[in-house]
């Protein structure tokens, strides 16, 4: 009888650690490459993803996206729904955020969509009462102060997606999942379907199709161009308001205090235009020089002007 | 001679997977059962800080703090400092809003002092104009109406810190990691040392601290309490401002158009006491009744008042 120990060592084992057996190292080892495939897969992937691209992002003539677009976003849906207008604090702040950025990341910057935005319209909509929309052209200051004074009044930008949006530019790129930072497509040396006009262009549209009741414009007078086609008010603004809902559109044509030269009034033939576009809808005009409330606003800051003198 | 086959398997081994020997298996089982403990453990740990506190948090008679806080300070620090006031562009708004969170989280909210505020002012520290900066008391709408038309003149408001901070609420429980968002203490019925009135004492102090030239304050003559020594003007800031910078302040009384009754002007005694404190202070005191810029912010909103006729 030969003598075999009793032991616990496998015949065909080689010396090495843990005393494991052929048939399990070669296990083991193939369990530690597929590991390790997987592992250098994963990292390709995320390379790839995370890596600064090869090639720099297409390089535009517009200003880059505004730093921190997304937490400016958040922020300010958050101050307009819990502080602002309380009434909207059901609207899930989150949601439109997503929205928002998934209206642009990722996609061609020339070719954005009204589209693009649908869900951000449908999760940002509210009603704006009867005879308190304002709308502006040229007048922006102006205007803002005026809907600053009367909280019961409403401009684009006192809205809650034109208060999120206002001031804030934006753009992805086809090939990234990022925002690009650097530069973002110009409206006229670039193209005009880009994710920023054609976001003012699809609210503006909105703002205007909800108008009801009377609306009032602020215009500047004191400009070459009171009443331009190619403004967001001509071009888009006095197309898109319902004959049905709106009864008249009150035009304020305010101009500079100590102005050197007032181009445009009410009697002026760019006002006709305006006046005449709106016949034709079946929409009714009335129109008002230096509208009083609006004027006094211009007096703050020119107290001795003869305009504002007693 | 016995039949022994050459075998990969261990004579002591006992049948199961992978062939392992009983100190591999012993081995094994004792690095589960580690695995396991730990887990366990933080398991335990994870629980105790996340799970909902046996005992409700203390409820106090405030309003508790405003939803989304923290999203809300960020996208306003952003906001202001990207948008806003460029200039002021390096400050880091995830730092401030730490500092501002660690000032009274896990804190005794009827504990709360200067120094919780001490690395949030660090952070926001900010140089305003000489002559520019504005106080006032009874009067918030007007005072801030004032500085968006005048946007070189600074209310507290209008500094990164008073923007951030404007019409939110907020405090911790001592024995929590969360904020408490059902009630924070109340200034009179619970306590005065509380997180939000030390906030606008602390920051109220440093903005009179570093007024300097020809300061204003607006008051509000259509009240009774139009200089009040309880206000945070009347209690901390005329206390604080410099008279060595600080070359006189100038009072704003105010009226409501169309108010039934006017009960201050600056002939009234009220008045004298304010000049009093400030010439015991060697600060010069100014007093306009009805300063006309600001008056035609009234006026704005009640064009045909007698005040407001040309």
């Amino acid at each position: 009888m030969s003598d075999h120990r009793f032991s616990s060592v496998p015949t065909e084992e080689e010396p090495g650690c843990c005393h494991l057996s052929r048939k399990v190292k070669v296990c083991l080892c193939v369990l530690l490459c597929v590991l390790l495939c997987v592992l250098v897969a994963v990292a390709v992937v995320v390379g790839v993803l995370m890596w600064p691209r090869a090639t720099p992002p297409r390089a535009w003539n517009g200003t880059g996206s505004t730093p921190h677009f997304s937490e400016i976003v958040l922020g300010r849906c958050f101050t307009y729904t819990q502080l602002l207008r309380p009434e909207l604090r059901h609207a899930d702040c989150g949601q439109i955020g997503k929205a928002f950025t998934n209206a642009f990341l990722s996609k061609d910057p020339c070719h954005s969509s009204e589209q693009d935005y649908q869900l951000l319209l449908k999760l940002t909509s509210q009603t704006i009462p009867c005879h308190s929309s304002v709308f502006w052209s040229k007048s922006t200051q102006l205007a803002h102060l005026y809907t600053r004074v009367r909280q019961d009044m409403f401009t684009l930008e006192d809205t809650l997606i034109g208060y999120i949006a206002d001031g804030l530019n934006w753009c992805g790129d086809a090939g990234s999942y990022e925002m690009n930072y650097q530069s973002c497509p110009h409206w006229r040396k670039d193209c005009i379907n880009n994710p920023v006009s054609v976001f003012w262009d699809t609210v503006s549209k909105r703002f205007a199709e909800n108008a009801c009741g009377e609306v009032q414009v602020v215009l500047n007078g004191s400009v070459s161009n009171t009443f331009d086609k190619n403004s967001t008010f001509g071009r888009v603004e006095i197309h898109n308001l319902h004959p049905g809902k709106v009864s008249v559109l009150k035009a304020w044509v305010m101009h500079d205090i100590g102005g050197v030269y007032s181009y445009h009034t009410c009697s002026s033939p760019i006002i006709d235009d305006l006046k005449f576009i709106l016949s034709k809808r079946n929409i009714s005009f009335t129109c008002e020089d230096d509208y009083r409330p609006i004027k006094f606003l211009q007096c703050v800051k020119s107290p001795e002007d003869s305009s504002c003198r007693k």
